[in-house]
């Protein structure tokens, strides 16, 4: 059996971490968390290969979170982190000019695009 | 001719004549003719080994005018070896001239030139004649004058025949004495070391010199040491006597210091013995006083004693008086009795008169007041009808443009709020989207086991392989995981496609707004569909609190409208807040009344936001964010409700907004 990459899903809707888990269960080894320090303990524990939060998380916005994440684990690429959410506003759009993160992938999500999405990210 | 003669008498006659000269006064000879005589002769008695001069040059080396004259006309009239003679007279040395000379004579006061001629002579066939010439060695022929005054010459051999001139034996026979040459080196010799000698003893005396300036020197020395000490000596005693007589000086300081101090001393001792002399005159006075005053005491004293016995006299008087004013008291105490019962009779009479005539003063000033109000009234109510005519007006006016205000602002916060909805929508939205997705694909996984099992024919099949493959082909699939995630997944999209239907109703109610009938309506799902509408602003940073009573019973209204306004008061209530809060939502009923009260703990208002608080287009967000209109027109759709708005606030407290409103 293949290693399979890792992948870190993090949103405040358990329901969405259900899903998005048992949809790519198949295609990658799935952790999901809600935001904050579940997160952080993932990424200090695990070599997470990609990142993928929401941007509307309670107490912060995914945009927070990517750019924390970037701060307490350098050796993560910000090309290896993925925003969803409902549309791509400003604020996203000058954090990805600042921080250089990868992708924005807009909700709802369609399965085949977005595992395009995190299988192009890994590879680069 | 007696001249001529002369010259022509041999060298031996002139030489006999020349040795008893200057005795021969007879002779008539002069020193000077003696001189011609002699070079003439050795002009003609020496041979010159070339002879083929065409005259025969001589040159004279004086200033004597004696010798000159004589050489001249010696020269004029004479010849020498059958030659004229040429004479050049000079005082210096010209090299030249003597070069082509046959004979120079160098006379005695030109003796210091002769050295110079010789060294232009030498070996040159010119013949040399000296006069009183004392270095030897290097005369040729030299005249001079023997210690007994006369005049002999000399020959020195070997310098003629240097000079290659051929001598002729008749000057030796003529007398002249020949040099001796080795008697003159000898002499040379000896002069040398006498020199020597005397450089020796100069060298010496010059050693000695130097022998006793070096000791000079030594001594100098010791005496510039010894002076050296001396003056340390002195240094340092001119140091002491500095030291001393600085101490000196100090002492002097310090004597002079006493001095005045001991001056001073006296000084204050004059003062005192001048203020003992005060003192005592002082104490004499009070000496004098004092006898006075005792004199005055003794005096007093007598005066004293009378005045006792005075003092005894009155006190018998007083006492008599005593007796006396006693019996007058009792009867003053009855009289005094009586006049208190007659005054009080008097005040109480006095009183009721006045309390009488107060009455009757305030009575009639209070009619007169009475008519003066109400004409006032009277005026008051008509302006009152003129102003509520005109007020009616300008409501219907209001009332009007209220309408359109009401519209507008419901379109702009409703477009405010449609991101947040959109939102809102999305994520159940996703549930469904992405669930269904999920479940296509659990459903791919458990799909091949089913169809396998549902293939199963207990009858043919050999039950047991078949097995083994149901379980590989589980395996294979996940089917255990797809099968075990089926149901949690269906449970997501029933959430998510709740929640969008959820959110649509919420919706709706706020578009029935538009129907303008009255209809009964839960005002806690008003509550909660403004609630919902709202959610994307305050959901990461505000908790809200409900307490609905469920005594709160549905109210007739416009719900709409009613929506409109708690959404506005709750877009507030979230907007007060700037970082973390809480929004308490609470109904009740209270006196026939229903109560919604909206408390924020945000920024609270000051005196001046309340008061302006429902003013059109009074706003304090920045300008754009807010119409200045959300307040005022919920002051209208309460007032259209027959209802009332409640504001409680103080900066930095919170605010606290309470609806009232009626129940029918």
């Amino acid at each position: 059996m293949k290693q399979r990459h890792k992948v870190l899903y993090v949103d405040d809707e358990s329901s969405n971490l259900r899903i998005f888990k048992d949809t790519f269960r198949r295609d990658f080894e799935v952790f999901t968390a809600i935001p904050g320090f579940d997160a952080f303990d993932i990424l200090g524990q695990l070599a997470v290969d990609v990142v993928i939060t929401d941007q509307r998380i309670p107490g912060m916005t995914g945009v927070d979170l990517l750019c924390e994440i970037s701060k307490r684990f350098s050796e993560i690429p910000p090309n290896r982190l993925i925003l969803s959410g409902y549309m791509e506003d400003e604020h996203i759009k000058e954090a990805f000019e600042k921080y250089k993160l990868s992708r924005f992938v807009p909700k709802p999500w369609n399965y085949v695009e977005l595992l395009e999405i995190i299988n192009k990210t890994i590879k680069t | 001719m007696k001249k001529t003669h002369l010259y022509r008498m041999t060298l031996a006659i002139l030489l006999a004549m020349a040795t008893g000269w200057f005795n021969k006064a007879d002779a008539q000879l002069t020193r000077t003719e003696v001189i011609g005589g002699y070079i003439y002769n050795f002009g003609n008695k020496i041979k010159w080994p070339k002879d083929n001069f065409p005259e025969f040059n001589l040159v004279l080396l004086s200033s004597n005018t004696d010798i000159i004259k004589e050489l001249g006309k010696m020269a004029a009239q004479e010849k020498i070896h059958g030659k004229s003679i040429k004479l050049t007279v000079s005082n210096k040395v010209d090299r030249a001239v003597i070069k082509k000379s046959q004979m120079v004579f160098v006379a005695k006061d030109k003796s210091y030139l002769y050295l110079d001629v010789f060294d232009i002579a030498e070996g040159s066939g010119i013949l040399l004649v000296s006069e009183d010439y004392s270095l030897k060695s290097y005369v040729m022929l030299n005249i001079y004058s023997t210690d007994d005054q006369k005049l002999e010459f000399e020959i020195n051999k070997p310098n003629i025949i240097n000079q290659k001139l051929l001598l002729s034996d008749e000057i030796l026979l003529m007398g002249g004495t020949e040099i001796d040459v080795a008697k003159v080196y000898y002499k040379t010799q000896k002069k040398l070391r006498d020199m020597e000698q005397e450089i020796n003893e100069l060298s010496k005396q010059a050693d000695q010199l130097r022998d006793m300036i070096a000791k000079g020197n030594a001594s100098l020395d010791k005496q510039l040491q010894a002076t050296r000490k001396q003056h340390e000596i002195i240094q340092s005693q001119t140091r002491e006597i500095n030291s001393q007589q600085k101490i000196l000086k100090e002492e002097l300081e310090k004597a002079e210091k006493y001095k005045t101090e001991v001056g001073l001393y006296k000084k204050k001792l004059q003062d005192n013995r001048e203020l003992l002399g005060q003192l005592q005159h002082r104490l004499d006075q009070n000496k004098r006083t004092l006898q006075l005053q005792k004199q005055e005491i003794d005096s007093s004293k007598k005066i004293l004693e009378n005045q006792y016995v005075q003092i005894d006299i009155i006190n018998n008087e007083i006492a008599q008086k005593n007796r006396s004013i006693k019996d007058k008291t009792i009867t003053i105490i009855k009289q005094k009795n009586l006049m208190l019962v007659l005054l009080l009779v008097i005040v109480v009479i006095g009183s009721l008169v006045l309390t009488l005539l107060f009455e009757y003063r305030q009575n009639h000033r209070k009619a007169n007041k009475l008519a003066k109000q109400k004409q006032l009234i009277d005026k008051i109510n008509k302006d009152l009808q003129a102003n509520n005519e005109e007020l009616l007006a300008t409501l219907d006016n209001l009332k009007q443009t209220q309408q359109h205000l009401i519209q507008s602002e419901k379109m702009a916060s409703l477009g405010m709020l449609s991101a947040g909805i959109a939102h809102e929508i999305n994520n159940p939205i996703n549930f469904v989207y992405a669930g269904i997705n999920s479940l296509q694909r659990d459903f791919e996984d458990i799909d091949p086991v089913i169809e396998e099992i549902r293939k199963l024919d207990p009858e043919r099949d050999n039950l047991k392989e078949k097995l083994l493959l149901i379980n590989k082909l589980k395996r294979e699939n996940y089917f255990d995981e797809s099968y075990k995630a089926i149901p949690g997944i269906i449970a997501d999209i029933r959430i998510g496609a709740d929640r969008t239907a959820e959110i649509v109703k919420g919706l709706r109610s706020f578009t029935r707004a538009d129907r303008d009938n009255l209809q009964p309506y839960n005002l806690h799902e008003g509550l909660d569909n403004s609630l919902l509408l709202l959610k994307n602003k305050y959901k990461n940073s505000i908790d809200i609190i409900k307490d609905y009573k469920l005594e709160v019973p549905e109210i007739l209204c416009y719900p709409g409208k009613l929506n409109q306004a708690f959404l506005n008061v709750l877009a507030n209530a979230i907007d007060a807040i700037k970082d973390k809060g809480k929004i308490e939502i609470s109904t009740y009923l209270k006196s026939q009344q229903v109560n919604i009260s909206i408390k924020d703990n945000g920024i609270g208002m000051d005196a001046d936001t309340r008061m302006k608080l429902f003013d059109p287009f009074f706003t304090t967000k920045d300008v754009g964010s807010g119409t200045g209109l959300g307040m005022s027109i919920t002051y209208g759709i309460i007032q259209e409700h027959k209802g009332r708005i409640k504001v409680i606030s103080e900066p930095g407290e919170g605010s606290e907004i309470i609806i009232i409103l009626p129940v029918k």
